[in-house]
C-alpha cells in the first residue's frame, strides 16, 4: 500500500517544514490574511444583503471608531480580551494547556461581585475596590491551581480538567446570582445601581479609561517578567524540554503550580474589571466567551504581546462592527459571531504558510523509472 | 410523574450519546476535536436546511419517511464538511487542534441562531407538524399510549433507537473489526501506524468526518425531536457536555448509552425537582464534576482504567519523526 505513491512518481506538491523565515515575511502572510479574513466577511454580507460590500464597511467603521465613546468601548473590549490572553500565555509557553481561562475569569468576577454586594456600601470605597481585587485574584488562583496540582502531581489532562472547570464555575456564578436576586428579577442585576459603591471610578468623566491604563501596564509587566526575569526563563526552558529543566535542577512541579498561580491571578484581575469598572453584575455569561476567544488570540499571536493586541483589537472591531453593521443593513446581529470565527480560521490557516514550505515540481518523473524506490530513497536522505 | 422523568430522560440523552459516539470516533483517530459543540450547532443547521428544503421542493404534501430522511442527509452532509474542514485544518494545515477546534466552535455558534433567523418563518412555522411529528414518535400514539411499559419503551423517536444501535455499533467496531484497531493505532501512536503502512492522514480524516456527522445528528435531534422548537441557545452547551461524556465513559461508546442516560437524568430532574433557581445551577454542576472526578482517578489509576489515546491532541507530521 505504502508503494503505491512512490510508483506514482514524486507528489506535485511537496510540504516541508521552514527552518525559519523573515520577519518580513511573516508580515507579509498574517497582512494578507487579515485583509482577506475582513474582504471575506464583506463578501459574506453582499452574499446575505446584495449590494452591501462598501456600506458593510461603513457600517463597521460607525460601530467602532466614529466617536470618542465608541472607540474607548472597542479599545476597551480589546484591551481586556488581551489581559486575558496575556494571563494564559505563561502556562501556554511551558505547554501547559490552559483553556480554563473562562472559569478563572469568572471566578474572579464572582469573588469581587460577592464583596461588591455585601460588604461594599458599608466600607470606604478605595477599601472596599482593594478587597474586591484581593478577593478576586484569590479566587482566580484557587480556580487555576486545582488543574495545576493535578497535572504536577498525577498528570491528569490539564485541557480537559480546565474545560469542565469552566462549566463548573459557570453554575456557580448562575447560581450566585440566582440567590440574591434583585427585586422583581430572577437575576442579581447591576449591583449598587444607587450609590455606585465598589465601582472603579470614571477617569476624566468616562468609563474604561482607568481600566484600560491597568491593563496596558499589566501586560507590560507580564512581557517584562516573560523576556527578563529568572523566573520567566525557566519558563522558556520547560517549553524547550521538560528533561533539560529537570536536569539543570527547575523544579517542574513547582514552576508549573506557580506558572498557573501567576495566570489564575491575572485572569481574577480581569475578572475584577470586568465586575468593577465594567459590567457591574454578575452572572453565567458575564465574561461573555472570552476566555475561549482569548486562548485563540494568544495562540495565533506567538505569545508576543504586540502581535496579541493586534489581533484582539481587530476581533473587536470585527465583533462590535460587525454586529453594528449587521443591524444598519437589517440583519440578524449573530452574523457578527459568524465573522469572527472566519477571522480566526483565516488567521490560523496562514499560520501554515509561516510554520511550511510548499514546493511544487510541476515536471515530475513518471513512473517509467527502472528502479523509482530506490530514487526516492536517495533524495530523502538528502 | 417518575416515569415521566425517566422516559424524558431516555429522549433527552439521544443529544449526549450521538454526540459523544461521534466524538470518541474522532478522538481515537488523536483528533481532540474542540469544535464538537459548533459541529452539533452546524448539524442542526444542516436539519433546518434540510426540512426546509423538502417542504419547499415537496409543495406540503410531505411523506413521513422523506420527512425523516432530508433533514438527516442535509445534517450528515453540513456536520460531515465541518469536520472535514477541521481535518483540513489539523491534519493538511497542520494546525494546532485546540486552536482549530474552538475557531470551528465559534463558527458553528455564530452560524446556527444567524441561519435559524434567516429562514422564511412561514416555512418554519410548518416544521411542527410536517417534520417534527415523523421524526419524534415512531410508533402510532395508541399503541404505546396504552400502559406503563409500552411508554416507557417504545414511545421515542426513530433516532433514539438508533442511537442506541450505533453506539453499540461503534463499540464492537472499534473492538473487533482490524479497521478499528487501524484506528486505534492511529491514535495511539501515529508514527508506528505509518511505519506499519496504514494510511494515518487518510484515518484521521474519515474518523474525523464520520465522527462529526454523527455528532451533528445530535443537533437534529434536540431541533426536530426534544425541543421541537427553533430556539437553539442552549444546544452549545450540550455540545460541551457531549465532550465531557468522552471522557467520563473512558472512550467507549457502549458506556456511553449509560453515561448519557445520567447525564440526562440529572438534567431532566433537576426541572422536575421542586428546588429554587439557585439550586437548579448547582445540579448542573453534578454531571461535569463527575467527569473531573473520572479524569483524575483515571490519571491516577491510569494502568486499570485505561486512558485517553495517548496521540491525542497532536499533529502527526511525518518529517518530524
Amino acid at each position: 500500500m505504502a508503494n503505491k505513491s512512490i510508483l506514482r512518481g514524486e507528489p506535485v506538491i511537496r510540504i516541508s517544514r521552514r527552518a525559519d523565515i523573515s520577519w518580513k515575511g511573516i508580515t507579509i502572510v498574517k497582512a494578507s490574511s487579515i485583509l482577506c479574513a475582513f474582504l471575506l466577511c464583506g463578501l459574506l454580507s453582499t452574499i446575505i444583503a446584495p449590494g452591501s460590500f462598501f456600506s458593510f464597511y461603513g457600517g463597521v467603521f460607525s460601530g467602532t471608531f466614529v466617536n470618542f465613546d465608541t472607540t474607548l468601548a472597542t479599545l476597551w473590549d480589546a484591551a481586556i480580551l488581551l489581559l486575558i490572553a496575556v494571563a494564559i500565555t505563561p502556562a501556554f509557553k511551558m505547554k501547559f494547556w490552559n483553556i480554563g481561562a473562562e472559569g478563572q475569569v469568572l471566578m474572579g468576577c464572582l469573588g469581587a461581585a460577592m464583596l461588591m454586594k455585601f460588604l461594599a456600601p458599608h466600607v470606604p470605597n478605595p477599601v472596599a475596590i482593594i478587597l474586591m481585587l484581593v478577593l478576586a485574584i484569590i479566587f482566580g488562583s484557587i480556580w487555576a491551581a486545582i488543574p495545576a496540582l493535578f497535572k504536577a502531581f498525577f498528570n491528569t489532562n490539564e485541557t480537559l480538567f480546565t474545560l469542565m472547570m469552566n462549566y463548573i464555575a459557570t453554575f456557580i456564578a448562575a447560581a450566585f446570582s440566582k440567590a440574591n436576586k434583585a427585586v422583581g428579577s430572577t437575576e442579581i442585576g447591576t449591583i449598587n445601581i444607587s450609590g455606585h459603591e465598589g465601582w472603579l471610578p470614571n477617569l476624566f468623566g468616562k468609563d474604561y479609561i482607568l481600566c484600560i491604563i491597568i491593563i496596558i501596564i499589566l501586560v507590560f509587566g507580564v512581557w517584562f517578567f516573560l523576556k527578563f526575569s529568572k523566573k520567566g526563563y525557566e519558563i522558556a526552558v520547560l517549553n524547550g524540554s521538560v528533561r533539560t529543566a529537570e536536569y539543570v535542577g527547575i523544579n517542574v512541579k513547582w514552576v508549573t503550580i506557580r506558572t498557573m498561580l501567576m495566570g489564575g491571578a491575572l485572569c481574577g484581575i480581569a475578572g475584577f474589571l470586568i465586575v468593577s469598572g465594567s459590567a457591574h453584575t454578575i452572572g453565567g455569561n458575564v465574561v461573555n466567551g472570552r476566555g475561549f476567544t482569548a486562548v485563540m488570540i494568544s495562540w495565533l499571536g506567538h505569545f508576543n504581546p504586540l502581535q496579541m493586541s493586534l489581533y484582539a483589537l481587530l476581533y473587536s472591531i470585527i465583533t462590535i462592527g460587525g454586529g453594528s453593521a449587521a443591524g444598519d443593513l437589517g440583519y440578524s446581529a449573530d452574523v457578527a459571531t459568524v465573522f469572527s470565527g472566519i477571522f480566526f480560521l483565516i488567521i490560523l490557516a496562514s499560520e501554515f504558510f509561516i510554520n511550511f514550505r510548499l514546493k511544487f515540481n510541476f515536471h515530475r518523473k513518471k513512473k517509467e523509472d527502472d528502479n523509482p524506490p530506490s530514487e526516492t530513497m536517495v533524495e530523502g536522505s538528502k | 410523574m417518575f416515569l415521566k422523568i425517566i422516559i424524558d430522560s431516555i429522549r433527552f440523552s439521544a443529544i449526549y450519546l450521538f454526540g459523544s459516539a461521534g466524538e470518541t470516533i474522532t478522538e481515537k483517530s488523536g483528533h481532540l476535536n474542540l469544535g464538537t459543540p459548533g459541529i452539533v450547532c452546524i448539524g442542526s443547521m444542516g436539519s433546518m436546511i434540510g426540512a426546509y428544503f423538502y417542504i419547499s421542493i415537496s409543495g406540503g404534501n410531505t411523506i413521513p419517511f422523506l420527512s425523516v430522511l432530508f433533514p438527516l442527509l442535509f445534517c450528515v452532509l453540513f456536520a460531515g464538511l465541518a469536520g472535514a474542514l477541521f481535518s483540513f485544518f489539523a491534519v493538511t494545515l497542520n494546525c494546532n487542534q485546540n486552536v482549530t477546534g474552538l475557531a470551528l466552535t465559534t463558527f458553528g455558534a455564530g452560524l446556527l441562531p444567524f441561519v435559524a433567523s434567516s429562514l422564511d418563518g412561514e416555512v418554519t412555522a410548518s416544521f411542527a407538524t410536517k417534520i417534527v411529528k415523523p421524526i419524534s414518535h415512531l410508533f402510532p400514539k395508541t399503541f404505546y399510549e396504552s400502559n406503563w411499559f409500552t411508554q416507557l419503551f417504545f414511545s421515542y423517536g426513530i433516532f433514539v433507537y438508533l442511537g442506541i444501535a450505533l453506539a453499540i455499533a461503534i463499540a464492537i467496531f472499534m473492538k473487533k473489526a482490524k479497521t478499528g484497531l487501524f484506528l486505534r493505532t492511529v491514535g495511539e501512536n501515529p508514527a508506528a501506524a505509518d511505519a506499519a503502512g496504514i494510511n494515518v492522514n487518510r484515518y484521521r480524516y474519515l474518523a474525523t468526518i464520520v465522527g462529526s456527522a454523527i455528532s451533528g445528528i445530535a443537533g437534529l435531534f434536540y431541533t426536530f425531536d426534544f425541543s421541537g422548537s427553533m430556539d437553539t441557545s442552549s444546544l452549545s452547551g450540550y455540545g460541551w457536555l457531549a465532550l465531557s461524556l468522552v471522557i467520563f465513559t473512558m472512550w467507549n461508546t457502549e458506556l456511553g448509552i449509560a453515561g448519557s442516560f445520567m447525564f440526562a437524568f440529572l438534567y431532566i430532574s433537576s426541572k422536575y425537582a421542586n428546588s429554587t433557581p439557585a439550586g437548579e445551577q448547582l445540579v448542573s454542576i453534578i454531571p461535569y464534576g463527575a467527569t473531573i472526578l473520572v479524569l483524575v482517578l483515571s490519571s491516577i489509576f491510569s494502568r486499570k482504567l485505561g486512558k485517553a489515546p495517548a496521540g491525542l491532541g497532536v499533529s502527526y507530521f511525518r518529517e518530524d519523526r
